[in-house]
């Protein structure tokens, strides 16, 4: 047995977070159930951030190459899974699934081609990947509707979408547990650290950036499809739109980028604050994310997992 | 004893210079040749060319039978070869021991087992949890040595494993490069300190203006007219030579 395994927790401790976890999945499995479903629904968009800056983190977080632009993915997926359940009457759990694996087909060609370019010019080109993307949306009228956007038949079912956003995210904080505990997880942080010295380790890293791109575009293009049906409409600016890239970055920086319950402390905590400043003072809950932004860089670069860390109330090497 | 590593007529410019200019040497296996010259002559970039970081403009590089000229590092890597850096390179952000795990990949041994013993070797195992960015200078130069023996390679390229690191652990260095030769590693070193290299290597070649200007024992090189005007230019070789005439002068009144 490979000694990464000493990445995983110790026995005592992976029981304790066995027991949290097992006690946190039946109380969210409870939620629908008995909370009013403005409070569910704030739970699915909570699930569907979650999501989307754990999936943001696999390529940006673990393997260093920062993405401006994930929300492509996520209208890809979108739009794929609309379109399927629109013309061709797929059922909807198909769909998103459906719009998860395009994205990833996708991401294959694009990972090949913009993984060749570093920091700032590979975050630009996904900028530029995303807002293309919304252009190609909005101007291919007989297919997309244009700025119209698409409306499926409404769900009307709050407890299914809960469950559907609830699974993506397990699915994908699994993943993102089983890659940081593996060697592949520990050769995507050689090429994050170093990348030339990753290469000369042996490890490919044009193949490791590629695969870890391609799982980190397939489940936004999932909860893109999610997202279609949930809210029966979708439209260029909704779906595309910059500002849900940067929710992904600031969500998993606040939380601790490179960690797998990062994202998840930044998803929470900032889907509880946007919410709160957007019911009392909706015109400045954007300018609140824009100060977190900056306390972010300035006092905590590494986010709440970093400060656990460095406080000694996490290993250093914790990454999950 | 055949080659393990020939490198013929490995040519590199970036822009109008010529790093590398035709160089070619061939490296015996099992030998422990260290490869000298004076600041900027391109020891630095032939290392790079022939570990993959940089692609050549013209020539090959053998290494074990085969042409890997222009071949991606990693694939070079698995043909046999390993590299250290002229400035270390351990990823800070992982421990010791996640370091040694990160090159385990086409490790023959248990990978486990290997890293252990070999940080052992280098007293770093009682360090494993350390990150590597809280190694000292000289801990880093070792761990990224051992580290590249977890590759298992056939030729291990040094960049200058004796910059920067303190004697004492210049002498562990030094100790565990004579016991990796002793084992039949094929090592090829750059380095400025010279007598170490000198006591070191059984063969020196040395480089100038991107080209090989000498190759032979280290006791020819000292005497080679044309390498010592590369270190210290025509004016300093005539003092230098004078000052040898000098001694013998001496040694001989």
């Amino acid at each position: 047995m490979i000694a990464v395994s000493s990445l995983r927790p110790t026995t005592t401790r992976g029981a304790i977070g066995l027991a949290v976890g097992v006690a946190i999945l039946a109380a969210l499995a409870v939620v629908p159930f008995v909370l009013p479903s403005y409070r569910t629904a704030l739970f699915v968009l909570t699930f569907m951030y979650i999501t989307l800056a754990s999936s943001w983190n696999i390529i940006s977080g673990y393997t260093g190459y920062v993405s401006f632009g994930h929300a492509a993915f996520f209208g890809l997926g979108a739009y794929s899974a609309a379109l399927l359940m629109i013309r061709l009457s797929v059922h909807w759990i198909l769909a998103c699934i459906a719009g998860g694996l395009l994205a990833a087909v996708v991401a294959v060609p694009l990972g090949f081609i913009l993984l060749r370019l570093r920091g700032p010019y590979f975050a630009i080109s996904m900028l530029g990947l995303s807002a293309a993307l919304q252009i190609v949306a909005s101007s291919w009228t007989p297919m997309t509707r244009g700025g119209s956007g698409l409306s499926l038949p409404p769900t009307l079912n709050l407890v299914e979408s809960y469950f559907a956003m609830a699974l993506s995210m397990l699915v994908v904080l699994f993943v993102s547990y089983l890659i940081i505990t593996s060697r592949y997880g520990l050769r995507l942080i050689a090429i994050r650290e170093d990348e030339g010295a990753a290469e000369s380790m042996g490890i490919n890293t044009t193949a490791h950036k590629v695969s870890a791109f391609v799982i980190s575009a397939f489940f936004p293009g999932l909860v893109g499809g999610v997202y279609a049906w949930y809210l029966a409409y979708i439209d260029p600016t909704s779906v595309f739109r910059p500002i849900l890239s940067i929710d992904m970055i600031i969500m998993s920086m606040f939380g601790g980028a490179g960690t797998v319950f990062g994202p998840v402390i930044g998803g929470v905590v900032l889907t509880a604050i946007a919410e709160a400043f957007w019911a009392r003072l909706p015109e400045l809950h954007q300018a609140v994310f824009g100060v977190l932004v900056i306390i972010i860089v300035l006092f905590m670069p590494g986010g709440v997992m970093n400060l656990l860390r460095t406080r000694g109330l996490l290993p250093r090497n914790w990454r999950i | 004893m055949s080659s393990i590593l020939e490198v013929e007529g490995l040519k590199v410019s970036f822009g109008g210079l010529t790093a590398v200019n035709g160089l070619s040497f061939a490296i015996t296996e099992g030998s422990i040749t260290g490869l000298i010259g004076p600041n900027g002559s391109g020891k630095t970039t032939a290392f790079n060319l022939i570990s993959g970081v940089i692609k050549p403009d013209a020539g090959r590089v053998v290494l074990n039978g085969r042409n890997v000229a222009g071949w991606a590092p990693h694939r070079i890597t698995a043909q046999g070869l390993a590299r250290t850096y002229q400035i270390s390179r351990v990823f800070g952000q992982m421990t010791v021991w996640e370091n040694m795990m990160v090159a385990a990949g086409r490790a023959t041994h248990p990978p486990a087992e290997r890293a252990r013993l070999l940080l052992e070797r280098v007293n770093l195992y009682d360090h494993r949890d350390a990150m590597g960015a809280d190694l000292s200078y000289g801990q880093a130069k070792l761990l990224e040595i051992v580290r590249s023996l977890m590759l298992e390679p056939k030729l291990l390229l040094l960049d200058e494993p004796f910059a920067g690191v303190n004697p004492t652990m210049g002498q562990t260095v030094l100790a565990i490069l004579h016991e990796l030769h002793a084992e039949g590693l094929t090592i090829l070193v750059v380095d400025h300190a010279m007598s170490i290299i000198m006591n070191l290597c059984e063969r020196l070649l040395v480089m100038d203006m991107g080209a090989l200007i000498a190759d032979g024992p280290s006791t020819q090189i000292q005497q080679n007219e044309e390498v010592i005007e590369a270190y210290f230019g025509r004016r300093g070789a005539k003092l230098v030579e004078a000052a040898a005439g000098a001694t013998n002068s001496d040694g001989e009144a």
